[in-house]
């Protein structure tokens, strides 16, 4: 009887449930188990900070907005991007069009994972918890203004899709651009009121509070609330968030000096990891800056995809005090000193120095893009670590003095910031007693000196064609070849975007 | 007892010896006239007997008066022999009627194949036997109907997509059960290929397709996709046999294709320059000296040598049989740089014991393969196709000796082929064990209970190394821009299975039944590593992962475990072998699942009527009639193991602090989870009919299955608004129907013996429902392509969606008459059909344009036997399905610049108004490469798989040498193919999708002279 008793235990042994309860998958966390201590909400909301790091985030594709603004010429370098010269793009275009509106939303998933996983968390630090609310508040905001700048009104999702597909966050319908704006502006306050003003040298590069300010006023700069915008903007320079400064113009497009005085907001990079050609989050994923060698014109490890054009490079031309700092900071021309190309050659393909695609287009002349690119000497393959400083201070006087100017004229403090950006460049102050209209027109051509190819352009001449007032002709939608007014002032919202949800409308014209 | 009274006794007991004593030998021999070793020679009557010796030899002192010996062999018809005053005897003993009987292997079991009500087929060695292939489901292609196999890669050791009865499943897998020696195998093993190059054919005893639900469902929750039951070979009571077996051949491709000559070349590539508006390509400039003209598939193809040698020994005892082999199998590949090394040890032994039998299979195996470098998705065949002619191979003065394409070649970016599988190291190693250890208990007639224990092991390593090497194209390599590298992935896949079952077989008078009940237990593991490096340090002197590296890729790993259990039940019962009826149950619990769905019950049954059986069909003619049915329930549990859990990614890394450092993350996957996923389910109909006349030596059989794959496991598409990519859901239904139908025919006219055999299955695959609100899914785009197969209800899984093509526009006018066409249209394009009749083209007129679904595969083959001589030949072929041809996309679509196919000499010129070939002209201009039927062709093939010529040496002839025979043979497999498919290879598995010509490693042709030695 005894052996029957052992077979019936054979028979049994780990019946059921609790045996299978037991196997262990191992390939990542999980859900479940995870969003317990104030460690693991650090880990939570730094992945909020990693689309910034996609191709659709500022990684790769912010360069195709310059194809479109007219300032970037394409080569054959650019073959897969020809969509995006002359507004040829349409809604099942590849690149920017479906993986800005990605990227930015699964940014906006794990902001929101985070503020709706904050409370349950245990902290034994305080501060941080408000710290971290503040980081995805910001992120969050930060996400919604590319959206809104991008597509105009997009759906909002203030919590994150729980997988209901029965539920309203399935398939939403657009909010309106205005809803998203006063969505971006109530995260951007309470950022501003959240974060700090600085972090000790570890957390550096995380948002500060002049960041969240900074936004609120591009924000509400870009609705046109010029009075509130001027205001915000007047706390960032009254130094209420902490002390910002010009730095030496080159300083903010190169390796050294990252994350200085002038920076407000920049995503941070790093080379020697992952593969150069890669995207989303994968173990195999680079951190690194691609635009830099998208555009760099030299024969190693570079692209050369976009040329300046001979349009961009005429209106420095109108310029000649700016070929000592800026033109030569933005755009490299044989004769310019540029590393141990000592000097750029007349004809840099003969001298060996400029890759050839860069005499792809016939006619046009020697130029390169020197901002933000690495040169002669380049540190990587589509893996340079230049940080791309997103929102510098030279900006925000900028964005001062044009919000000062449409609320309350040309006032000293107007001309005060802006003059700081031109000082700083080595170029005389503006002239005294411009008119409102003359001295937006000085503007325009100021944020063009002084922004070429950091990827502005764009969204400049687009609101400015909500200008209630006289526009300069290279600030209007006419200098962007291909323009298709009531169309191209916003990409056309993906084609599988517009599959997967039914309740989405297209932009008009696509 | 005291000693005289003891003394008494024995005295008695001679005396009684003494009267009556007699002594008798004799042989014992089976009817090939084989001696039987340890047959029971048995007096009846008394408890006086023994056993045959080696030579089958036996002396017996018999004390009845009238001695009757009752000779016993199992596995043979007991023989009872009167003496009759003979000294000696000679025996020959019948096998056993049952045991001639077909038996075949089922779940858990055997049956007798008269019994079988269920749809299953059996191969046996024979079908395996002398072919020149790596693993045994390449052989069997073409001989089961039902049983679909195609070769995905014909690389060495390339893995096969096998379906039975069609494809049930969107997301999950779709392969059978393997189920080898009672033990469920791993399919994912290792080395990217075939698991199966792992266990070496010819130890391979009987092959048993189990096809609808009845037959199938004894392994319910894994038995969706059928079930394929392997036995190998074990030894049998008897003198030892030795046999050694040797084949050696070569392999070579079945077709190359037809590019353009240097010259041709720069012709084509100059009318692309000017119909594109840019200027020629610098090196292509007329007038130039064409110092190249290379052959570029010349140089990567090659002639492979094949050789494989196998030694086994089987014998055995009544108490003690084994089989024991050892085989090592070395094949080198049709492209240079590619193999397949395998060394298989077998060991099978069964001991008896009285009501005890014990048992193990054990297979030890190590493959090591050399394959193809795939960079950028490219195969080397890609490369080869884009490789311009004028273009020399090799340059001395380049690191590595190799030259490339370049700027002035119009394409710096484009690796030269023979560079690639001559420098860079890609290859795998596995080594498996895979075994079991059963223990069976007869506690009284025809009641067992048998434990089986099995492993399947297997460790791998896969590994790539690239050293540094330059093409002199000015640039760095592609695919390899940041230097030399080495990657390894090391892993452990593990399976162990645990199984308890009581069986009950009795017969009562004409009533038999068959009862059987169990327990199984599984736990899987699958554990991996996996890391690279790159760095200047790495270098054919130090070709493995060390530290030298400057760009290191964050290494990975993985656990995961899946746990199975399972309750068995099954009842089969037969009254008077005419009557016949199973039926099944399995409750199965898997963690893949959700707790709340970890278990599910799946049933089915089945009914059969052995009409030729019965009184009435006496002196019929139908030496076989049996009608058949079945019905049943099946689950399959191969989905992602991840579904129903909300993993976090921890690859989301960001870079923070003043020294721009990693900042670990975790982030939400692109997985949003459901919890409430269940099994996805079967149901499954089959009637069949088996008929036999002339002695059963004409068969045929016949079957119609209705197979509804339901609760598809559908991976949806989230709007990328949500933050998430998709979830699973139990979301769609397919069917597929067909008939199967098999014939045999055997005949001898005198010393001629020839068998005929064919089968033939019409298969069709729909979908028949998708969740609500999905109309339609698309998949299996590509770069060059946006989607190519759409999923829509009442279409097939395997549907391609595209743009319908009508000629070529001959002139502007033809354009102008409308519909408005794409951007860029010009004389000599593609006309692209209007289907919506909106008047323009637009992307609502992609439609249906073909259908990878193979809607007619069929077998059919030939055996003669001519006294010593024997020939055999197996066709196998398919009909009525289409592939996307890439191969015509990389040769004919002008999208980079590369060499293209002879067929674009013909392209559109307003002087050669083809109306098939489109003009020669950059997509970027034109629209020529857009998915259409254009790059859509026919896939039917009939190819002669197997030719095996054979001749025997008996005994008689072998004379002196310690042989029991010898075959010396010649064997051929995919001697010819008769196909309009222009690409390499009609024959397209496809990875990712079901026919797609990915330009991947073509099957080859092999021919091979074997000798087979048995001593």
């Amino acid at each position: 009887m005894r052996y029957y008793i052992f077979l019936l235990g054979l028979l049994l042994a780990g019946c059921g449930s609790d045996y299978l309860d037991e196997a262990d998958v191992f390939r990542d966390l999980e859900a479940g188990t995870f969003y317990r201590t104030q460690d693991d909400a650090v880990l939570a909301v730094t992945a909020a900070y990693t689309p910034l790091q996609y191709q659709g985030g500022f990684r790769r594709y912010p360069y195709l907005l310059d194809y479109m603004s007219g300032d970037l010429i394409i080569t054959s370098g650019g073959r897969q991007l020809t969509a995006y010269p002359g507004f040829q793009f349409n809604a099942s275009s590849q690149h920017l069009v479906p993986a800005k509106w990605e990227a930015m939303y699964v940014g906006i998933n794990r902001a929101n994972t985070v503020l709706e996983r904050l409370p349950d968390i245990e902290f034994t630090d305080e501060e941080l918890r408000t710290h971290i609310s503040g980081e995805a508040h910001f992120l969050r905001g930060l996400y919604y203004f590319e959206l809104v700048t991008h597509y105009g009104g997009v759906p909002i999702y203030e919590r994150p899709f729980d997988g209901d597909l029965g539920g309203e966050l399935f398939r939403p319908a657009r909010a309106s651009a205005e809803e998203v704006y006063a969505l971006i502006e109530a995260d951007f306050t309470e950022a501003a009121a959240s974060l700090p003003n600085k972090y000790d040298a570890a957390n550096l590069g995380r948002a500060t509070a002049g960041a969240a300010q900074a936004m609120l006023g591009r924000a509400l700069l870009f609705q046109e609330k010029y009075g509130d915008a001027a205001a915000a903007l007047r706390r960032v320079i009254d130094g209420e968030f902490g002390e910002y400064s010009l730095v030496s113009y080159e300083e903010n497009f190169t390796l050294d000096n990252e994350n200085n005085a002038e920076s407000v907001f920049e995503v941070q990079y790093a080379t020697g990891i992952g593969r150069g050609f890669s995207d989303g989050d994968s173990p195999a994923t680079a951190e690194s800056n691609w635009i830099a060698t998208a555009l760099n014109p030299g024969r190693v490890r570079a692209f050369a995809n976009g040329l300046p054009s001979v349009e961009v490079d005429n209106f420095f031309r109108q310029y000649p005090e700016e070929d000592s700092i800026r033109r030569r900071f933005t755009i490299a021309r044989p004769g310019d000193t540029w590393g141990s190309w000592d000097p750029i050659a007349e004809d840099p393909i003969a001298a060996n120095q400029w890759r050839d695609r860069t005499g792809d287009v016939p006619g046009a002349p020697f130029l390169g893009v020197r901002k933000g690119t690495e040169g002669p000497d380049p540190i990587g393959f589509v893996q340079s670590p230049i940080n791309l400083r997103i929102l510098r201070y030279a900006e925000v006087l900028l964005l001062y003095a044009e919000a000062e100017n449409e609320a309350n004229g040309p006032t000293a403090a107007a001309y005060g910031a802006i003059n700081r950006v031109r000082e700083r460049a080595g170029v005389p102050d503006l002239p005294e007693g411009l008119a409102q209209d003359e001295f937006f027109a000085r503007l325009a051509a100021e944020r063009r000196l002084e922004l070429t190819f950091e990827f502005k352009r764009f969204f400049d001449v687009v609101r400015w064609m909500r200008r209630d007032g006289p526009v300069p002709a290279f600030a209007q939608p006419s200098s962007m070849p291909g323009f298709t007014e009531n169309k191209n002032e916003l990409l056309p919202v993906p084609e599988g975007e517009l599959i997967a949800n039914p309740n989405l409308t297209q932009n008009p014209g696509y | 007892m005291n000693f005289p009274t003891r003394l008494l006794l024995l005295f008695f007991l001679f005396g009684t010896l003494g009267l009556h004593a007699q002594q008798v030998n004799g042989t014992v021999f089976d009817v090939d006239g084989f001696p039987l070793t340890g047959a029971t020679v048995q007096e009846m009557g008394t408890t006086n007997g023994t056993q045959t010796d080696l030579d089958g030899r036996f002396t017996l002192n018999v004390t009845s008066e009238e001695p009757v010996l009752r000779i016993s062999y199992l596995g043979y018809l007991a023989q009872e022999v009167a003496v009759e005053g003979r000294d000696q005897l000679q025996i020959t003993l019948a096998e056993d009627a049952e045991t001639l009987e077909e038996v075949v292997v089922i779940g858990y079991g055997t049956q007798t194949k008269d019994n079988v009500s269920g749809a299953l087929s059996t191969l046996s060695s024979e079908a395996i036997e002398g072919r020149p292939v790596a693993s045994f489901q390449t052989a069997l292609q073409g001989q089961v109907a039902g049983l679909q196999i195609t070769s995905n890669s014909g690389a060495p050791g390339g893995a096969s997509n096998v379906r039975i009865r069609g494809t049930g499943s969107i997301t999950g897998g779709s392969s059978p059960l393997y189920v080898v020696d009672g033990v469920i195998v791993q399919t994912g093993v290792g080395i990217a290929g075939d698991p199966f190059a792992t266990i070496n054919p010819s130890d391979i005893a009987t092959v048993t397709v189990l096809k609808d639900a009845s037959a199938a469902a004894i392994y319910g929750a894994r038995a969706a996709n059928g079930v394929i039951i392997i036995t190998t070979k074990r030894g049998r009571t008897g003198a030892p046999k030795i046999s050694l077996n040797t084949y050696i051949g070569s392999q070579g491709v079945t077709n190359t294709l037809d590019l353009l000559n240097a010259e041709q070349y720069r012709q084509v590539r100059n009318t692309v320059a000017e119909n594109s508006g840019e200027a020629p390509i610098t090196n292509l400039e007329p007038g130039r000296a064409l110092p190249n003209d290379t052959d570029w598939q010349d140089a990567v193809f090659q002639n492979g040598l094949i050789q494989n040698y196998e030694l086994a020994a089987s014998g055995g005892t009544e108490g003690l049989s084994y089989y024991a082999s050892l085989g090592h199998y070395n094949e080198k590949g049709t492209i240079i740089g590619t193999g397949l090394e395998r060394t298989t040890l077998r060991i099978n032994t069964d001991t008896r014991l009285g009501r005890f039998k014990f048992g193990n299979s054990l297979t030890v195996s190590r493959s090591q393969t050399e394959q193809e470098y795939v960079g950028q998705g490219n195969s080397i065949l890609a490369w080869t196709l884009l490789s311009p002619p004028t273009v020399a191979i090799r340059d001395p003065d380049n690191i590595g000796g190799f030259s490339g394409s370049t700027n002035a070649d119009g394409d710096p970016r484009i690796l030269n082929p023979v560079a690639a599988q001559t420098l860079i190291e890609q290859g795998g190693t596995t080594n498996r064990i895979l075994g079991n250890v059963f223990a069976e208990y007869e506690f009284i007639d025809g009641l067992n209970l048998r434990i089986n224990a099995g492993v399947d092991q297997s460790s791998f390593r896969n590994r790539t190394f690239a050293p540094f090497f330059d093409l002199g194209t000015g640039e760095a390599v592609v695919t390899l821009e940041e230097g030399a590298q080495v990657s390894e992935n090391l892993g452990e896949n593990l399976s162990l299975l645990l199984e308890n079952a009581l069986n009950f077989q009795r017969n009562v008078s004409g009533h038999s039944i068959d009862l059987l009940a169990g327990y199984t237990v599984q736990h899987t593991e699958v554990s991996g590593v996996g890391l690279r490096t790159v760095g200047q340090n790495i270098s054919p002197a130090l070709p493995v992962i060390s530290g030298s590296a400057i760009l290191p890729s964050p290494p990975g790993g993985f656990a995961e475990e899946v746990r199975t259990v399972s309750i068995i039940g099954r009842a089969m019962y037969d009254y008077d072998d005419r009557y016949l009826a199973t039926v099944n149950f399995r409750r199965d619990g898997s963690s893949i699942f959700s707790r709340e769905n970890y278990f599910d019950n799946f049933y089915s049954g089945s009914l059969g009527w052995v009409v030729s059986n019965e009184d009435f069909m006496a002196g019929s003619a139908l030496s076989t009639l049996k009608l058949r049915a079945s019905y049943g329930f099946l689950g399959n549990d191969q989905i992602n193991a991840g579904a129903t859990l909300a993993l976090l990614n921890s690859d989301a890394r960001y870079i923070l602090g003043a020294e721009q450092g990693i900042a670990p993350s975790l982030a939400p996957g692109g997985l949003v989870a459901n919890p409430n996923l269940v099994w996805e389910k079967q149901q499954q109909l089959n009637l069949g009919v088996d008929v036999g006349v002339l002695d059963d030596r004409l068969s045929f059989s016949f079957d119609y299955f209705v197979k509804t794959s339901d609760d598809l496991l559908l991976s949806f598409p989230l709007p990328n608004a949500t933050g998430f990519t998709n979830v699973f859901l139990n979301a769609a239904e397919v069917e597929n129907r067909g008939v199967e139908m098999a014939l045999g025919y055997r005949n001898q006219i005198e010393e001629l013996s020839y068998s005929l055999n064919a089968n033939l299955t019409l298969l069709d695959n729909e979908v028949k429902a998708l969740t609500e609100g999905l109309e339609s899914i698309d998949r299996n785009s590509t770069v060059n392509f946006t989607a190519r197969n759409r999923i829509e209800v009442g279409q097939s899984l395997f549907a391609f969606y595209g743009y319908r093509t009508d000629g070529v526009y001959q002139d502007q006018a033809e354009i102008d008459a409308g519909p408005t066409p794409l951007g860029g249209t010009a004389p000599g394009d593609l006309r692209l059909v209007d289907v919506d009749g909106d008047g323009a083209i637009t992307e609502d007129d992609r439609t249906f344009i073909g259908d990878a679904n193979q809607d007619v595969q069929y077998g059919f083959g030939l055996r003669l036997g001519f006294r010593q001589l024997d020939f055999s030949l197996q066709f196998q072929g398919v009909s009525g399905n289409q592939i996307w041809n890439d191969t015509k996309y990389l040769t004919q679509a002008y999208f980079r610049v590369g060499n293209l196919s002879t067929d674009v000499l013909d392209a559109w010129t307003p002087s050669n108004p083809s109306t098939t070939q489109p003009r020669a002209v950059s997509p970027n201009i034109a629209n020529n490469d857009i998915g259409s039927d254009f790059f859509v062709e026919d896939g039917d093939y009939l190819r002669l798989k197997n030719l095996q010529l054979g001749y025997t040496l008996g005994e008689n002839t072998l004379g002196a040498l310690p042989l029991s025979n010898a075959r010396l043979y010649l064997a051929a497999q995919n001697l010819l193919t008769f196909t309009n498919y222009s690409g390499y290879d009609p024959e397209v598995g496809g990875g990712g999708g079901f026919g797609f010509d990915n330009v991947g490693y073509p099957q080859s042709r092999r021919v091979t002279v074997g000798l087979h030695l048995g001593f």
